[in-house]
């Protein structure tokens, strides 16, 4: 993703989950700092899925019910 | 002995105590002078309760003129990184935000517990706000300083803790670690420090990081202290449903057994090529130390440490949202921005990195069937200056805030137990650590290997000289 697509995800997604930030684009604004923490994401996402993982592995934690009963 | 109590460790303080030689209001007397001549300049704590350690001092004193039994920790004054609960104060998690929440009704469990053992609450340490830090530095409450070199990060987000336990505060702290908070700080601060097997103590009475990462541990300038301490505070708890139905497994008695039988190896590969040459040299001490020469390998490693660092993104955001939504001015901002963009985050890459989770336990489960215990750097160097934005690594400028945990997560991802031990070099004023890694469950092996290097003099943790200036900017 290039960074103009960072700044739409960002865009699309601050609305959605109820936070504004000021437009501004200075090398300190939150904007920026906000958009190389996405870019910084997007490389670990990108190692993350450089190989595939069996559909059958369990994602961790399994969510358990209750105790299961002691027989 | 010293004639000072705040000089001794916890096992010592223990033994004197009950021997007499000083009382329980003579330690914690002597824990506060040292605290009002040395916690200026080091910002390690941020709530000191004298009435309340005084008051407690007081009963474990009567117990022993009453000749009643006396808990494990008997006199010992210690402190808890202010994520804890402390009764009758807002559970600050390093925040501005939280100071406006109720008093806590009750004590954090592991805090309890060791109370249960007669230790001696002292206060609440400072930390990185809400955790989500390495460096120890708190926009609000200020930097905990390293004690050894106080122009220096002491490291986070536990920064109090190893301050306090460094600059002989208090000789027993408990801090948190979800990504390196405890092993971070140890290294930095030249500390021993236990990270338990994730699940193992109770979480209950604690404001929470990251749920799927979240442990709590000890800091102490022995092994011996970290043992006692851990064994306390070990035990089931209902108020925690994350906590692992595992026995007990008590590690005082068998500290000193040999460790001969024991399968060793050094992390090679990720742990070794993202080393500086001072972190490789104190994991070559370490190894020579234990006539370790086998080399051993986790697959993936970096992987692993993406895979937390996207988990750790969104859990957090999660938890803070609503904060961020209606008080993020409030927040540092170095946090908050991370928190933000970790809104943002798919959810499909959180439960990709928590599958992989589950492989990357599977593959280095097969690692611990050949060996017991394994060797790799804490940090990838010492503790930067206070304010460091970005390091030279190998020619290379990074920033040093999210890159001080490689070596610590990859390790924390699947809550392997760890003792981090502190390395020093003649001539260099500042340590650092070596992380020593254990199979699931097995603090104590991870224990007895610590214990071992403390004997020979390999490991061992000073309390830092004292200087009262600050650094002018």
């Amino acid at each position: 993703m290039t960074d103009t697509e960072n700044e739409k995800m960002l865009d699309a997604m601050l609305p959605v989950v109820g936070i504004t930030l000021s437009p501004s684009s200075t090398m300190n604004s939150t904007r920026s700092q906000v958009l190389l923490h996405i870019a910084i994401a997007r490389e670990h996402a990108a190692r993350l899925f450089a190989t595939s993982i069996s559909d059958q592995l369990e994602p961790a934690p399994v969510f358990t019910p209750s105790e299961p009963p002691h027989e | 002995m010293s004639e000072n109590p705040a000089d001794l460790t916890a096992s010592e303080l223990v033994a004197a105590f009950k021997a007499g030689t000083f009382s329980a209001r003579e330690i914690i007397s002597a824990s506060l002078a040292r605290i009002a001549e040395r916690d200026a300049s080091l910002g390690a704590f941020t709530d000191i309760l004298t009435e309340r350690a005084l008051k407690t001092a007081q009963k474990v004193d009567e117990k022993r003129l009453r000749q009643q039994p006396l808990g494990a920790l008997a006199g010992v004054p210690f402190a808890v990184k202010n994520l804890f609960d402390i009764e009758g104060i807002p559970t600050r998690a390093g925040s501005k935000i939280n100071r406006d929440m109720p008093p806590a009704s009750r004590d954090a469990a592991l805090l309890a517990r060791l109370e249960a053992q007669d230790a001696i609450l002292i206060g609440g340490l400072n930390m990185g706000e809400y955790a989500y830090d390495f460096t120890g530095e708190n926009a609000h409450d200020g930097p905990s300083r390293n004690p050894h070199a106080i122009a220096h990060m002491s490291g986070g987000s536990s920064g109090g803790s190893g301050a306090a336990i460094a600059s002989g505060m208090v000789p027993l702290a408990l801090g948190s670690d979800t990504n390196g908070s405890i092993r971070v700080p140890s290294s930095f601060c030249g500390l021993f420090g236990l990270k338990p097997t994730y699940g193992r103590l109770t979480r209950a009475g604690t404001f929470p990081f990251v749920a799927s990462f979240d442990h709590l541990g000890p800091f102490a300038r022995s092994v011996g202290d970290l043992a006692l301490s851990y064994d306390a505070m070990q035990g089931a708890d209902p108020d925690d449903p994350g906590q692992a139905h595992v026995s007990t497994k008590l590690t005082t008695p068998s500290l000193h057994q040999p460790i001969s039988e024991l399968r060793m190896a050094t992390l090679g590969g990720y742990f070794h090529q993202l080393a500086t040459d001072s972190a490789r040299q104190a994991v070559a001490r370490v190894a020579a130390a234990l006539n370790v020469t086998a080399q051993g390998e986790f697959p993936q490693a970096a992987r692993a440490r993406s895979a937390g660092y996207l988990i750790t993104m969104t859990e957090g955001a999660a938890l803070h949202l609503e904060r961020l939504q209606t008080r993020r001015e409030d927040f540092d901002p170095d946090v908050s921005n991370r928190l933000i963009a970790g809104a943002m985050l798919p959810a499909a890459w959180i439960v990709q990195a928590q599958k992989f989770r589950g492989w990357f336990r599977s593959q280095v489960a097969t690692i611990f069937e050949n060996y017991d215990i394994l060797l790799a750097p804490a940090t990838p160097y010492r503790a930067p200056l206070i304010g460091q934005k970005t390091i030279d690594f190998d020619g290379e400028e990074q920033l040093v805030r999210p890159n001080i945990g490689i070596f610590t997560q990859p390790i924390s991802f699947i809550g392997l137990p760890v003792v981090t031990v502190p390395i020093w070099t003649p001539g260099v004023t500042l340590p650092i650590g070596v992380q020593i890694i254990g199979a699931p469950w097995c603090e104590d092996k991870v224990l007895r290997v610590a214990e071992v290097l403390q004997r020979q003099g390999v490991c061992y943790a000073p309390i830092a000289p004292f200087t009262a200036s600050i650094p002018s900017k």
